[in-house]
């Protein structure tokens, strides 16, 4: 019964399956197509959701053809299905009718025999007519190809119209990382171009696409090319930055790049989130503008001052090489906190190679300052306009300067040595006796006069050395020597007559050498700590400065920095302090006491007090006076509270020191009114001409000016080169007409100088004309003419001159007789001053200029009182050299380093310069100043230079 | 309708409430906590008087409820109590808020500025930075280190002022709020930041001590080449705080350094230079001088004067006159006095305690001076005499010195022994002639030279360590101990003082020969 069904059903269908199965496949199959095109069209949008909803897209046509095949299969399982779709519309009764008979079969609830029920189906289903079916298997298949037609109209229009948006689409939608795995390409006719940064002077140039090429940093890199599609957004990419193309104004699309580094550039067509590059990219490698390279002549090396203290000069050659080009190029020193640029160099950025040098001396002020190592470099900046110049830098030679108070505790060290000796020495003469006779006593002048001649080279040496650039001050080294020959003295007494007392005379000349030595000594010990501690109380500061940093800045590194350094520089000073005699010592234990609270403060993070310790340890070394002392106390007893006297060491100077010291400044004084002297004698011979002879003078002379603009009216105003007796012949009328205004002014002083000079020049210009013979015509003969008739005028100007100062003479002749005497008194105090040589031990250069000056006094002394005004200028000025000689061999330290404790008579502290209206000695000094500065043969700048001089004085 | 009971039960209640309603306005009306305070007045004058006492406790108490008040007065005393208490940095803060030159300290007898102040707090802050500090809390000492390797003396300063303090007690009555804050400077200039004693003052008379804001400030013994008599000074100070404590800071600077001068020396075993040289000799020489000056007329302080030898005739004026007054009255005056001069002027106080006045009293005394024969006085102490030959003498010192040095004792002893005349009783040249003797190996020669101390003007460290020293070698410790304890009272950071030799190592094993070895200052002749 049941094959009988079958067999009737597939009767029944198979005229719709023949007509309908081909036609639906083939729609699904457009179905799916149609949704895959539009996916991939809304992936091509390439944001995220769009990529989503083109999955989503395609997800959906294949569902709906598999929906469709499992709807088939099932209704095929079904006969009832299968009877109504194939011909419920046509016959709906007759199926309606078969389907209830189905049921029966199926179900036979009712007790109805199956036999029956099978009957009755059977002839329901006979009862559906076979046309039926073909019908409405027509109108379906008709319905599916209408509808297969469409989609395919629809995908075919969308490829048709942009089937590149198709394919782009599939290359999103399988983007991974926003990259789109297939490269396609997007520009046609690419060319690429370069032009380099401005500083680089270089042209541009074309450079081959898709090849490697070597760029500078900042080179603009241009791409063109033509878009093979419309309406994408292209760019350039290395994979992180794009720029965008744009259009090129013809047509075709391009991108600059500048090249910031190493990168491999390719096209790419940005949609949303992905991009589709290109297949090919472009490999640009960046080269960076390197920082210039700097050797530093034998650096690195390490110059120790004081090791080496024959050091003058630290030579800098070195050498500057950049890639493109330097722009300047420094030298760079640097102390602790502390840096100093100076410009050896300015280029002008295309420079690549540049040498030079420099001569940095160890007195250079910055080294001087520092105490703690000195790093010099030479630094090179390049001209780079992209990423900004850079400084290349060579390697430093270093300085170690000598800690402060180092030189000086060097030489109070040699002091004490020559010390130790000078007490040795005592010590031998002292335990001698001068045998009663001989050979004996041969033997002990021998050694008396070698042992004296031993301390005299001790003494040399220790005077004549420098010690890391300090030297024994040249007025103790002259006190020194001054008291050696007086032993040397003693010491010849003893040779020529060995007693008990000559021999006295040389331990009392030892005894008294020893005991200046000593205080000297300690004098000097005392000076140097007082220099050394102000010096210190710099860098306090800048310890102090650098704890305050460190406290608003909670302790960076470079406040720690700053502070170490000054702590190295103040602990160095301590150490040379100490070594300074008692003051040195006390002082130098407060540096290192006071540094240890810094260091407790720096320690426990307490920057505050760490910087009032510095600031209280600055104060103190301000203020280098010894810890404890009473200055107005006469005795040696002592109340509670009341010290009761100096505690200063033993700094008094020694007797024999005071009256050096007494005999220099008298020196000083003496020098300083001699000067004075000179002034006055200036004054009253410049005492000017009387009205009338003004008038008899100023009427010749206007005539004698007009015949020497005549006498070199035939030179050249303008010369033809330096070497050229054309030159020589136009400076002479130059002079020349400096001369005649010097007439017509009423000065013949001026007018024989620059006269002089005229005549100088013409005697040039002849010998110039006279190798130059060839070309220069008649010029010898002219300037033969031109000299004789200035010559003539030149003569007329000195007669003129000397009648004047005879006349000068004549008047100030009173004058001159009563300044006659104020100069033989000053000869008298230089002779007394150099009678003092063997009491105060004056040396010997500077006793034997006394003399000359006292003779040179006194003759200018003697020429004031016969008139002779110009023989006693002569005079007074020698003498005043000699004066200036004497003072020499003393050693200026009076009035360069000011008066040591204990001295008396010169005054201390501020003082004034003297203003004009004072009183007489500066007036006499300004004149003197002016009439020297404005009276030289300063030719046509005479005038502006006597103004310089009225503005300094003024 | 109200009963005459209901009614008279109403006024009574109303009658009840009266005074608590009229507590409850006067309440209302009185000015708010803060405003009251406004006006400090007293309370900051209660405060000043406290501080001066040092009664630290009772002027935190005074200004506790002025503190919120933003009165520059109120802000002046606290300042003034952190410097007595020791913190500067607190007073420099309170005091630099607004500029404090009007301001003054509130109590009568001051005479402080409040830009004075507020210089002295800024320089203590600087001065005692980063310091150290040592307690002994069982006898109530404080000691501030400006420089830490004084703290080897700490154990001898704690026995000083305990002693002293007792002295002061036992003499004065003093009574002594805990602890006793004492800071030693290293110098000079720390001391005059410390005080707001002018520097060049400080400098002009030596002063080694300062007893002012509750503190003693004294110089560290290592300030001086030789040393100074640094536990004397403290004891001095200490009077000073006792004094000022006492007499609520209006004791007269005559009675002030007189009573500290009596009281310097009484804390210890009286020692052979006590009373040396006399006082009196010194007052007959500075009135020969015209240096003495009347004791009314003394200025603000004997560290003003003009010089070491004016501070040294005015010590001696006020050391006389004190000693006289006390001598001539009954036991307990000096107390009785400064106890007076708390409530009444100087001369009404000497009236009431004495029944004289200061006028008659200096009659009294100089007439007793002028009676008295006039002493030699050495002329090493100066005061307008001169040794004969001084330079000569020191040139020669110091030829001995070196030649000592340079190992040349039996020259040196040559030139040494050409030093004659009063000269020689000078502490430091004895010291000398001890040393070379003993470096020509005549020890007993040399222990000779400083045996006696009537053979030296006055006492000094060297004298004393060389004589322990001797001493000791010579196996005489009843003789070495004294001289060692006196050497460290006046030069402890002596190596030869504290190690007892002079050997560059060695010596006796304490804190204060290794500090000493520290400082290690250049022996005889080789400095």
């Amino acid at each position: 019964m049941q094959v009988a069904l079958k067999e009737t059903i597939d009767r029944l269908s198979a005229p719709y399956r023949a007509r309908v199965e081909g036609p639906r496949t083939r729609a699904l199959a457009f179905l799916v197509a149609a949704f895959g095109v539009a996916g991939l069209l809304v992936a091509r949008s390439g944001t995220g959701r769009t990529r989503i909803a083109a999955v989503a897209l395609l997800a959906a046509g294949m569902a709906i053809a598999g929906v469709v095949r499992w709807y088939d299969r099932r209704v095929e399982r079904s006969p009832a299905r299968v009877l109504r779709r194939l011909a419920a519309r046509a016959e709906p009764l007759l199926v309606s009718r078969a389907v209830r008979a189905l049921r029966l079969v199926d179900a036979r609830t009712d007790g109805t025999s199956p036999d029956l029920a099978s009957h009755f189906l059977a002839r329901r289903l006979g009862e559906i007519p076979v046309e039926a079916a073909v019908a409405s298997a027509t109108r379906a298949r008709r319905i599916l190809v209408g509808a297969s037609v469409i989609l395919l109209a629809g995908i075919a229009s969308a490829c048709v119209s942009g089937p590149w948006r198709v394919v782009e689409g599939a290359d999103v939608l399988l983007a991974r990382r926003g990259k789109a795995p297939v490269p396609l390409a997007y520009l046609a006719d690419l060319q690429m171009s370069a032009r380099p940064p401005d500083y680089l002077h270089q042209e541009a140039r074309a450079h081959p696409v898709h090849a490697e090429v070597e760029l500078p940093v900042g080179t603009l890199l241009s791409v063109r090319g033509r878009p093979i599609h419309e309406g994408r957004r292209l760019a350039l990419s290395d994979g992180v930055r794009e720029i965008p193309f744009v259009d090129d104004g013809s047509g075709g699309v391009v991108a600059r790049w500048p090249i910031l580094a190493t990168a491999e550039l390719r096209v790419v067509a940005r949609f949303g989130d992905v991009v589709i590059e290109e297949a090919d990219p472009s490999s640009v490698t960046a080269i960076p503008d390197r920082e210039p390279e700097v050797t530093l002549e034998d650096a690195p090396r390490t110059v120790a001052l004081v090791a080496d203290a024959t050091v003058a000069e630290i030579p800098i050659r070195y050498e500057a090489v950049d890639d493109h080009g330097l722009r300047e190029i420094h030298l760079v020193l640097r102390s602790g906190a502390r840096e100093e640029r100076r410009v050896l160099s300015k280029l002008n950025g295309e420079t690549q190679r540049e040498r030079g040098g420099y001569s940095l001396r160890v007195s250079d002020p910055f080294i001087q300052k520092s105490h703690a190592p000195v790093e010099i470099r030479v630094e090179a900046r390049d001209n780079d306009a992209v990423s900004g110049p850079k400084w290349g830098k060579s390697v430093a030679i270093t300085v170690i300067p000598p800690r402060v108070g180092e030189p000086e505790a060097l030489r109070m060290a040699a002091l004490r040595k020559l010390r130790d000796r000078l007490t040795d020495s005592l010590a031998a003469r002292m335990s001698k006796e001068v045998p009663p006779r001989d050979p004996e006593r041969r033997t002990f002048t021998t050694e008396t006069w070698r042992g004296i001649e031993e301390d005299r080279e001790h003494l040399r040496a220790v005077t004549a050395t420098s010690y890391a650039g300090a030297r024994v001050p040249p007025r103790l080294a002259a006190l020194l020597d001054g008291q050696m020959r007086k032993i040397e003295a003693a010491g010849l007494a003893v040779v020529r007559a060995p007693s008990p007392a000559t021999h006295e005379g040389v331990v009392k000349a030892s005894e008294q050498m020893l005991l200046v030595t000593d205080a000297a000594l300690a004098g000097l010990g005392s000076k140097d700590t007082r220099t050394a501690a102000l010096a210190l109380s710099e860098v306090a500061d800048d310890l102090a400065a650098g704890a305050l940093e460190a406290e608003k800045a909670a302790a960076t590194a470079a406040a720690d920095t700053r502070m170490d350094a000054a702590k190295v520089v103040l602990e160095g000073g301590a150490a040379s302090m100490r070594q300074l005699g008692w003051l040195g010592h006390d002082l130098g234990e407060i540096v290192t006491v006071y540094l240890a609270r810094v260091g407790r403060g720096r320690a426990a993070r307490d920057f505050f007090h760490a910087e009032l310790a510095a600031r209280d340890l600055a104060a103190r070394l301000r203020q280098p006076d010894p810890s404890f002392g009473a200055k107005g106390s006469s005795g040696t007893g002592r109340g509670t509270e009341s010290g009761g006297g100096s505690d200063a060491g033993n700094e008094e100077p020694s007797p024999a020191e005071q009256a050096f010291d007494e005999a220099a400044r008298d020196l000083e004084r003496l020098a300083a009114d001699h000067a004075g002297q000179m002034g006055k004698l200036d004054q009253a011979l410049s005492v000017p001409p009387t009205a009338e002879e003004t008038r008899r003078f100023s009427d010749e002379a206007r005539r004698h000016a007009a015949l020497v603009r005549e006498a070199t009216a035939p030179m050249p105003s303008v010369g033809a080169g330096s070497d050229s007796w054309t030159s020589k012949g136009a400076a002479a009328k130059e002079h020349a007409e400096q001369m005649a205004r010097s007439l017509e002014q009423g000065s013949p002083a001026d007018a024989v100088t620059n006269g002089k000079s005229a005549l100088g020049s013409l005697d040039e210009a002849r010998r110039q004309a006279a190798r130059d013979r060839w070309t220069s015509g008649d010029a010898e003969r002219r300037i033969e003419d031109t000299r004789r008739k200035l010559e003539g005028e030149v003569a007329w100007a000195e007669r003129q001159l000397a009648d004047m100062k005879k006349r000068a003479e004549e008047r100030a002749h009173p004058e001159l007789a009563r300044q006659a005497a104020g100069e033989k008194k000053l000869a008298d105090r230089a002779k007394a001053l150099a009678e003092r040589k063997d009491k105060d031990a004056l040396p010997d250069r500077a006793a034997a200029a006394l003399d000359a000056a006292e003779k040179a006094a006194r003759e200018a002394a003697r020429a004031m009182q016969r008139g002779d005004g110009e023989r006693a200028r002569v005079e007074q000025r020698e003498a005043q050299q000699r004066l200036e000689s004497a003072r020499e061999a003393l050693g200026k330290e009076a009035a360069e380093e000011g008066p040591r404790d204990g001295d008396h008579g010169v005054p201390s502290g501020h003082t004034d310069i003297p203003k004009a209206d004072a009183h007489k000695g500066p007036e006499e000094f300004r004149q003197r100043v002016m009439k020297g500065l404005g009276s030289g043969d300063a030719g046509r700048y005479r005038d502006a230079v006597r103004r310089y001089a009225e503005g300094l004085l003024r | 309708m109200m009963s005459p009971g209901h009614r008279f039960l109403r006024v009574m209640r109303r009658a009840a409430l009266a005074p608590v309603l009229t507590i409850a306005v006067a309440i209302s009306l009185a000015p708010p906590r803060e405003a009251r305070a406004r006006a400090p007045g007293d309370g900051v004058t209660r405060a000043a008087i406290a501080i001066t006492e040092h009664d630290y406790d009772r002027a935190r108490a005074e200004l506790a409820g002025l503190e919120a008040v933003d009165d520059e007065a109120v802000r002046v005393e606290l300042a003034r109590l952190s410097l007595y208490e020791g913190d500067c940095d607190r007073a420099v803060r309170l005091l630099a808020r607004s500029d404090p030159s009007g301001l003054h300290v509130a109590y009568e007898g001051s005479d402080v500025h409040g830009r004075e102040l507020l210089d002295i707090s800024r320089g203590c802050a600087r001065v005692t930075a980063a310091t150290v500090v040592e307690k002994d809390a069982a006898a109530g000492v404080e000691v501030r280190f400006q420089d830490e390797d004084d703290r080897a003396i700490f154990p001898l300063v704690v026995e000083t002022t305990v002693k002293a303090r007792a002295a002061l007690t036992r003499d004065l009555g003093a009574t002594w709020p805990l602890p006793t804050r004492i800071t030693f400077v290293r110098d000079l200039l720390s001391l005059s930041a410390m005080t707001g004693l002018p520097y060049e003052a400080a400098r002009t008379t030596g002063t080694v001590g300062i007893a002012k804001w509750g503190t003693v400030t004294i110089l560290s013994p290592r300030a001086s080449h030789r040393g100074y008599p640094w536990r004397d000074t403290l004891a001095h100070e200490l009077t000073h705080l006792a004094v000022t404590r006492a007499s609520l800071d209006r004791a007269p600077l005559w009675l002030q350094e007189g009573v500290a001068k009596l009281e310097e020396t009484r804390w210890r075993e009286p020692s052979p230079f006590d009373g040396r040289p006399p006082p009196d000799a010194i007052v007959q020489r500075g009135v020969d001088l015209k240096l003495d000056v009347p004791l009314d007329r003394l200025g603000p302080s004997i560290a003003m004067l003009p010089s070491a030898d004016a501070a040294m005739v005015a010590f001696a004026e006020v050391t006389s006159f004190v000693r006289f007054l006390e001598a001539r009255s009954p036991e307990g005056t000096l107390q009785r006095l400064l106890g007076a001069l708390r409530t009444m002027p100087v001369e009404g106080a000497l009236r009431e305690v004495t029944k004289l006045d200061l006028g008659q009293w200096d009659a009294e005394w100089r007439g007793d001076l002028s009676r008295k024969p006039r002493a030699v006085l050495s002329p090493l102490f100066g005061l307008g005499s001169r040794p004969p030959d001084a330079r000569s003498a020191r040139d020669r010192a110091r030829l001995a010195e070196l030649l000592l040095g340079r190992g040349h004792a039996s020259l040196a002893r040559r030139q040494i022994d050409r030093i004659t005349g009063d000269v020689t009783q000078d502490p430091s040249l004895r010291h000398l002639r001890a040393r070379i003797l003993e470096s020509a190996s005549e020890e007993v020669a040399a222990r000779a030279v400083v045996r006696d101390p009537a053979s030296v003007v006055a006492s000094s460290g060297p004298w004393w360590a060389i004589r322990g020293r001797l001493a000791r070698s010579a196996g005489d410790g009843a003789e070495a101990d004294p001289s060692f304890t006196e050497a460290a009272a006046h030069d402890p950071f002596s190596i030869e003082t504290s190690c007892e030799t002079i050997a560059p190592t060695g010596g006796r094993s304490s804190a204060m020969c290794a500090a000493a070895r520290r400082w290690n200052l250049a022996d005889i002749g080789r400095d």
